[in-house]
């Protein structure tokens, strides 16, 4: 590294750089794999309390894996908390479900892509459990309550019920503030007197949270001996101080407020850990680090507790150390979400609850942190406003144009106008952060996923629409649009079409939201989390989990696939059908039949190609994707979640576009679609244009995504973009660069996040792997491994159109 | 009216201060050896071609008489080809792509605001090159007219070679000339472009009287113009242009057009261009230094 630092002046040498190397040189070389133990711990705890209320059994679970997991510390790091026994060892979870665990047992280390090492011991211990569990987990609860409907449209790759059907929930932005000032012991006190006066269900609740609290400060000090043994056997002096100072925190950290920054950053990431060992929901996030550290951080700064290197020190280490937890999915989920994602999301910048732009020193060291972290996670975030100085833009721009993906760029306005318009008052609003990938939230005040409930394929939708309501692969039809059974169907005119995409898309999305009731009402008992419930408002005030609403705000949102394809196709039909009469809706369809083979299939979808596609700022095609943002929004007044009236003061439905790797899987499974994409192909990602048509460059990429309703969807619109490096090299380019980024803002793009590669790269990386460890790629709202992808995702994110000049 | 457009360059970061629209006009009167963009020389519709494109051999040769297979690779016979709508129209496989097309005035401004806030953010704006868009001064002329009054500001990019007449139906809306010069040597210059520099040099000379911006092009390619004492002259003369030449940008050679000829069936005029000496660049750099000039360097790409 020729230059450690993108933009600060700080003393190199006292920052560790060499220590910091070697832990990420460790990070970016690790090795998946499973680990049972929290398995075992909770079946045998399971097991001897058959007489209690499941949330008292998982809160005693949760803390005997506490008091008897394996401990170790990271090798050389200033921060101590471990999710399993080894680095990047994933835990099971098998309350949440099991039976896939088993059935993939000896296929995890085959995996293309997301492979895990599973040691014979892992198996065997997996196995002895399988039998107590099975039929009585989430997933069977989960599996009971789906209609037959619900089966069928998943069964036409219509819908698919993501992680929340098989998993946790996660999505979870503690109210760190609330953390710092009272200590886990804090809250235990609050739990304790508050159940004095609870009955039934909040008597559980509040002891569950006791029971959960005392498990955790109980892990934290079982640091203090292990760190001494390891201060008695170090031979680098300097290194025991700082095992004992480790040791010393053990000792007492979270048994009272949080006053000093180090303490701050380690209960921080303890926490996230432990969130991470309740639960396998994903996305525990940081939220809004730079604003409640901050505090903690002038301080200490002040009394000479610590410097702005021993900062930036101390914070990469902690974002070094994101990379040793891992959660297994199935393979089927694993399409879905690929290169390991924990989408712990840490966010930067943007406005005060006051209303005050918020960038401090602390938002430019965790960019500098980032710069030297480059893995995956922490998912690094900022937010930007019209008040954001520049500085913080170029350093951001500078951390993009060295290509690890991060930042992704939130836009304030948009964001908190969104978020507004759904009855959040404005100074909570002000405070979102990104949970997850780009659905946002308020930290601390929100309970659930804001988005990826059920996942819905607007682009087998649209294939159904052509075919009369019925799935061409599967023969299943749930609705039929001309009254008769099979795929035949003619239309008259456009507006016919697009009659037949509204009466789908409201049957499909209402089945949909019932999915998300089928998992939710699972959720509730498997999902408990009395831990990760405490550190949001208003779950202690009210005595009931997140889950039983106990969240100030219950917004949710599933996930559409798809908005380009099916606009761009919507746009072919209108435009070459019916208005030119190039070719009728019958010889369309045989072409898209034939996937293009034929002359004539080919002659057709020639024609296809010369109509602009959505992305190249022309309104025609434009409008009509935009029309499909409509559809969809216009039906969620009508959704309501199972918390409404149980505790939130907002509940209700949103939209989000964040899709992670889904358009990949959910193309594969559509045919050829009447944009000219053949079957198979992926879909579109996110909002961005679909791979490859956007063609006139990012200014009109960004006039064409700025017509959509992007303020209306308001729990995250995700625009992926890429450049190539020498479009970003030197100091005017960066200049810029960051210029498109004010005018995006000014345009009203919600978010936008880019890769800096080029594809020569990342064909080189597809050969040589090995080579390329250290190539972290945008995959949609998160960073990953390019490595670690199947091929397919490759292929995708290579085909994403390259602005070059 | 309408003007004939090759190309618009969205996220243009070449062709003035920040972010530029680039309006590339088709049709030029000089010939420069080293044109990346040959797409926009002549005045008609033009074709370019991509063999690479042809999946289906069988069917590119049923649809195109005057295409044929070659141990050298396909070969197009241009001279009998139909004009481009036929061709097109003909062709199942997208081997061909169509260059140049008549543009309304409106249309042209239209597309221009569309990316205003970028212009705003960053202090860019729209950019008429080419090609020689001086040769379409009227149609420029027109888009500065509706642009008036946006706040949009404009520049050319041009080689000067049209008559003072044409500079003044612009002059007034124009914010900005990027003007080239070539060779300062009125022999080596119609060697290497086809004219002599006299009308050039002429109209920069009173480009700077007008007191109009000016940011000057020097492209310097090896063993063409890159001696230090034409080199020198170009600068001297730029010297002279007066205060209102507010940048001077030396311009390495690349080669990246190359790819394009070979898809137009043309011939790239050039072979074997040794790399640019970088002693000539410093030496460059320092006499610009020296005589005042705010001198930068873009090395080309290959």
């Amino acid at each position: 590294m020729p230059e450690p630092f993108l933009q600060l002046e700080l003393d190199a040498a006292a920052v560790g750089l060499e220590r910091i190397g070697r832990l990420r040189a460790r990070m970016e070389k690790r090795q998946a794999s499973l680990c049972s133990e929290r398995a075992l711990a909770y079946t045998q705890i399971f097991q001897e309390n058959r007489d209690k209320p499941y949330i008292i059994r998982k809160a005693l679970a949760f803390a005997h894996t506490l008091r008897t997991m394996t401990l170790y510390l990271e090798p050389e790091a200033l921060l101590f908390g471990n999710q399993a026994s080894r680095s990047f060892a994933a835990p099971i979870f098998p309350e949440y479900s099991i039976d896939w665990v088993i059935d993939e047992l000896d296929d995890f280390e085959h995996r293309t892509g997301d492979a895990f090492a599973v040691s014979e011991q892992v198996k065997h211990d997996l196995r002895g459990i399988q039998g107590f569990w099975h039929g009585h987990t989430h997933e069977d609860e989960v599996k009971r309550g789906f209609s037959a409907e619900m089966d069928l449209a998943a069964a036409q790759h219509i819908l698919h019920r993501g992680g929340i059907s098989m998993s946790g929930d996660g999505h979870i932005v503690p109210d760190h503030s609330l953390i710092f000032q009272y200590g886990y012991r804090g809250l235990i006190d609050i739990a304790t007197a508050k159940l004095a006066g609870a009955k039934g269900p909040q008597r559980d609740f509040y002891e569950a949270a006791i029971i959960s609290l005392e498990g955790a400060l109980a892990y934290i000090k079982r640091y203090g001996p292990l760190l001494r043994d390891l201060a008695a056997h170090e031979p680098d002096p300097a290194r025991v101080t700082e095992l004992h100072d480790l040791a010393d925190m053990a000792d007492t950290l979270l048994e009272g407020p949080v006053e000093h920054f180090r303490e701050g950053v380690a209960a921080a990431y303890l926490t996230h850990v432990l969130q991470m060992v309740e639960s396998n929901g994903h996305s525990f996030c940081y939220g809004r680090f730079d604003q409640y550290l901050l505090p903690l951080y002038e301080r200490d700064l002040a009394a000479g507790r610590i410097t702005a290197e021993s900062a930036l020190e101390l914070l990469t280490h902690f974002f070094i150390l994101n990379s040793s937890q891992n959660k297994v999915r199935p393979l089927s989920h694993t399409t879905f979400s690929q290169g390991y994602p924990l989408y712990s999301n840490l966010m930067v910048g943007g406005y005060r609850p006051d209303g005050v732009d918020g960038t401090n020193e602390l938002s430019y060291l965790c960019v500098e942190a980032m710069n030297l972290t480059r893995l995956a996670e922490p998912n690094f975030s900022m937010r930007y406003n019209m008040d954001t100085p520049a500085d913080l833009l170029r350093i951001a721009a500078k951390l993009i144009r060295s290509g690890c993906g991060m930042p992704s760029m939130f836009n304030d306005h948009v964001a908190v106008k969104g978020l507004v318009d759904l009855g959040i008052p404005e100074a909570d609003a002000l405070d979102y952060c990104a949970i997850g990938c780009v659905e946002t939230g308020v930290q601390g005040k929100y309970g659930h996923r804001a988005t990826g409930m059920t996942y819905v394929n607007w682009g087998k939708l649209l294939e159904l629409v052509l075919n009369n309501g019925t799935d061409p692969d599967t023969g299943i039809q749930l609705v039929s649009l001309n009254g008769q059974p099979g795929t035949d169907i003619d239309f008259a005119s456009y507006d016919e079409v697009w009659q037949g995409w509204e009466k789908l898309l409201k049957f499909y999305s209402d089945l949909a939201v019932g999915c998300d009731a089928v998992c939710d009402r699972s959720l509730e008992k498997y999902d408990a989390s009395p831990f990760a419930s405490v550190f949001v408002h208003s779950a202690l005030e009210q005595g009931k989990t997140l889950k039983e609403g106990g969240c100030e705000y219950d917004v949710v949102s599933q996930s559409n696939t798809g908005p380009s394809v099916v606009g761009n196709s919507l746009a072919v039909i209108k435009e070459l059908v019916f208005g030119q009469k190039r070719f009728s809706f019958a010889e369309l369809k045989a072409a898209m039949a034939d996937n293009w083979q034929s002359v004539a299939s080919q002659r057709i979808r020639r024609d296809i190609m010369r109509l602009p596609k959505f992305g190249n700022d022309s309104d025609a095609v434009d409008e009509i994707v935009k029309a499909v943002f409509d559809s969809y929004l216009k039906l969620l007044p009508e959704y309501r979640t199972v918390r409404a009236g149980r505790g939130p003061k907002v509940s209700r439905y949103t939209m989000s576009t964040s899709n992670i790797t889904s358009y990949v899987p959910n193309g594969k499974v559509v045919g050829a679609t009447p944009d000219g994409r053949f079957a198979g192909e992926p879909l579109n990602e996110g909002c961005s244009p679909t791979q490859g048509t956007d063609t006139s460059g990012p200014m009109a990429v960004i006039n064409s995504v700025s017509k959509l309703p992007n303020d209306q969807v308001a729990a995250g619109q995700l625009l992926n973009m890429r450049f190539t490096p020498m479009t970003l090299a030197g100091d005017e380019n960066l200049a810029k660069f960051t210029a498109f980024l004010r005018g995006s803002l000014a345009k009203g793009i919600y978010h936008n996040q880019f890769n800096v590669v080029d594809a020569k790269t990342l064909r080189l990386a597809q050969k040589h792997p090995e080579q390329y460890t250290n190539l972290i790629v945008r995959v949609a709202g998160y960073c990953a491994q390019f490595v670690s992808l199947m091929p397919e995702a490759q292929e995708a994110i290579i085909a994403r159109t390259e602005n070059a000049l | 009216m309408k003007g004939f457009i090759s190309a618009f360059q969205d996220y243009s970061t070449k062709d003035g201060p920040g972010l530029r629209q680039t309006v590339f006009l088709k049709r030029c009167n000089l010939r420069c050896l080293w044109c990346c963009n040959p797409e926009t020389l002549e005045p008609g519709e033009e074709l370019f071609f991509f063999p690479e494109r042809i999946k289906d051999a069988q069917l590119a040769l049923a649809e195109n008489p005057n295409l044929a297979q070659t141990p050298d690779g396909w070969q197009l016979d241009r001279a009998g080809l139909p004009d481009p709508e036929a061709v097109l129209e003909r062709n199942t496989q997208p081997i061909f792509e169509p260059v140049g097309q008549w543009v309304e005035a409106q249309e042209c401004a239209r597309r221009i605001l569309r990316d205003k806030a970028f212009y705003d953010a960053s202090g860019g704006g729209a950019t008429f090159s080419g090609g020689e868009p001086m040769l379409q001064p009227d149609f420029i002329a027109e888009v500065q007219g509706l642009l008036r009054g946006t706040g949009v500001r404009t520049a050319i990019d041009t080689a000067g070679n049209v008559p003072w007449e044409s500079f003044e139906k612009v002059l007034d809306a124009t914010d900005l000339f990027l003007y080239d010069i070539k060779a300062a040597d009125s022999g080596l210059h119609k060697k290497l472009t086809g004219v002599g520099n006299e009308r050039i040099l002429e109209n920069a000379r009173l480009l700077g009287e007008a007191a109009r911006e000016l940011w000057v092009r020097l492209v310097v390619v090896p063993g063409l113009n890159d001696t230090p004492a034409d080199l020198g002259r170009r600068l001297e003369l730029v010297a002279h242009m007066g205060a209102k030449v507010t940048r001077v940008d030396v311009l390495g050679y690349h080669s990246l057009g190359v790819g394009k000829y070979r898809r137009l069936g043309r011939e790239y005029p050039l072979h074997d261009v040794p790399a640019l000496d970088p002693a000539v660049v410093e030496g460059t750099l320092t006499y610009a230094a020296g005589l005042g000039l705010p001198v930068h360097y873009e090395p080309g790409l290959t």
